[in-house]
């Protein structure tokens, strides 16, 4: 009896609840997920013990603020990661060397990405002769956090 | 049960006060200039309508100054049903640019939500009105929802979090030294200090070697983030846990350097509203001059 007139409580509960609005707010964000401006807000929805960002080194290997050339060190790293995954698509056939390949052509893709914005921010464009991005690996090892660095392409 | 029983009231200074707050926090959050290179990765509103015209510095300038006028009729309530679809536009179409360079930011995401709430909470309640709604329910009903959107925001959060994880989040956050790490080193790739590194790295590393401890922390953030719609239930809810919310950010700004601080504006303007428990201080002081406002 209860089972048979839920679908007509769970109706008249949404007919008359006053937050209708934040239900459509949660399937959308749910439904539609990253479309801005509607999001599922997948920020650290998820932890692993390893991870990996990026960083920029002039031609010395000395460190170079990402602002510099106008964005963010992780807008700048999430703009990697989507030449990352399509890379890993390109070399799935590389076998063990897929990811080095991979993570090499997308710092390629990188680095031309940040010629064209050199356009809209000339300032930028002196610092991209031999521009190097740097890749840096975290992970945790017994309650330890370590460290490795490499670089993984050059502005030619 | 009416829609004017339904819908909480904000009196004509609450609703000021948050006009003008808001307006100033749209006009922030908007990008002000597009360091763009095109748009390679549409996203959001920028795979429905083409925007490379707003790439047009020119074209720009135009945008930002309809956006300053928009607002500023936004907040004297002047042809509003014109105000919020351009500053809605202007808003969506700056901040969709520069989501589609292959990178999402969440930073500024709550307040086009919020633009976006009051924009169609207006036109319903024009619509409404045509069907006999009392016309004073209108400015209430677009903080209503306003309240609604940012306690989905948090919702959202925390479901993610417990679907990607298949609800085992928690017992994943002993990892959490690894993101503040990586949080700590982008921020300092930012242009940050010395001092900033080394005081998160400190944390990560604590963090890293008392796992648990932390992970019960994340905990509270997490019972935050699904507790949010106990914010809806009144404003002494929406006060406390919006205070709440406000020391969970503070806390992830010192521990990973992320401030969302939009995030942090709109629950201190919606939901803590400060001129409320103001007035209603000083109406208990003086009680003759306690406003007469309502729920």
């Amino acid at each position: 009896m209860i089972f048979k007139s839920l679908p007509s409580s769970v109706l008249a509960w949404l007919r008359d609840t006053p937050c209708r609005w934040l239900l459509i707010m949660t399937v959308l964000g749910l439904g539609l997920r990253e479309n801005y401006p509607f999001s599922h807000f997948p920020m650290f929805s998820s932890f692993s013990n390893r991870s990996y960002f990026i960083h920029l080194a002039d031609a010395d290997g000395t460190a170079l603020r990402t602002r510099q050339l106008g964005l963010s060190n992780s807008t700048m790293k999430k703009i990697f990661d989507r030449y990352r995954r399509v890379e890993l698509k390109h070399f799935a056939d590389a076998g063990s060397e897929r990811v080095r390949l991979a993570e090499a052509a997308a710092g390629q893709s990188l680095l031309r990405y940040l010629d064209g914005l050199a356009a809209a921010k000339p300032a930028a464009g002196k610092l991209l002769p031999g521009l190097q991005v740097q890749h840096v690996k975290v992970h945790q090892e017994s309650n330890n956090l370590v460290f490795e660095t490499r670089t993984i392409a050059r502005h030619r | 049960m009416t829609t004017q029983r339904r819908i909480p009231t904000f009196a004509f200074y609450e609703r000021l006060v948050m006009r003008l707050l808001f307006a100033c926090l749209v006009w922030r959050a908007t990008p002000s200039s597009l360091i763009v290179n095109g748009i390679p990765s549409p996203n959001g509103i920028t795979r429905l309508v083409d925007l490379h015209f707003l790439l047009d510095p020119h074209v720009f300038s135009f945008a930002r100054i309809a956006l300053g006028a928009a607002l500023i009729l936004y907040v004297l309530r002047l042809v509003v049903w014109l105000a919020l679809p351009v500053a809605l536009f202007v808003n969506l179409g700056a901040s969709g640019i520069t989501n589609s360079q292959g990178a999402i930011q969440h930073a500024a995401q709550i307040v086009s939500l919020i633009l976006f709430a009051q924009t169609v909470a207006h036109f319903y309640g024009l619509w409404r009105r045509r069907h006999g709604e009392e016309g004073a329910i209108l400015e209430s009903r677009a903080v209503w929802w306003s309240q609604q959107t940012i306690v989905a925001v948090y919702l959202l959060a925390g479901i993610t979090k417990l679907i990607v994880t298949k609800g085992l989040w928690i017992f994943q956050a002993r990892w959490i030294g690894v993101s503040i790490a990586k949080a700590a080193y982008q921020r300092f790739y930012n242009g940050f200090g010395w001092d900033d590194l080394e005081q998160q790295l400190a944390v990560a590393h604590f963090a890293a070697a008392h796992g648990w401890i932390v992970a019960l922390i994340a905990g509270v953030g997490l019972f935050l983030e699904l507790g949010s719609p106990l914010m809806l239930v009144n404003r002494v809810w929406a006060a406390t846990l919006g205070c709440g919310l406000i020391c969970f950010h503070l806390g992830l700004d010192y521990t990973m350097g992320l401030t969302f601080i939009y995030n942090q504006w709109a629950l201190a303007i919606f939901m803590i509203n400060a001129p409320y428990w103001i007035v209603t201080g000083v109406g208990k002081i003086w009680p003759s001059r306690r406003p007469a406002t309502a729920s």
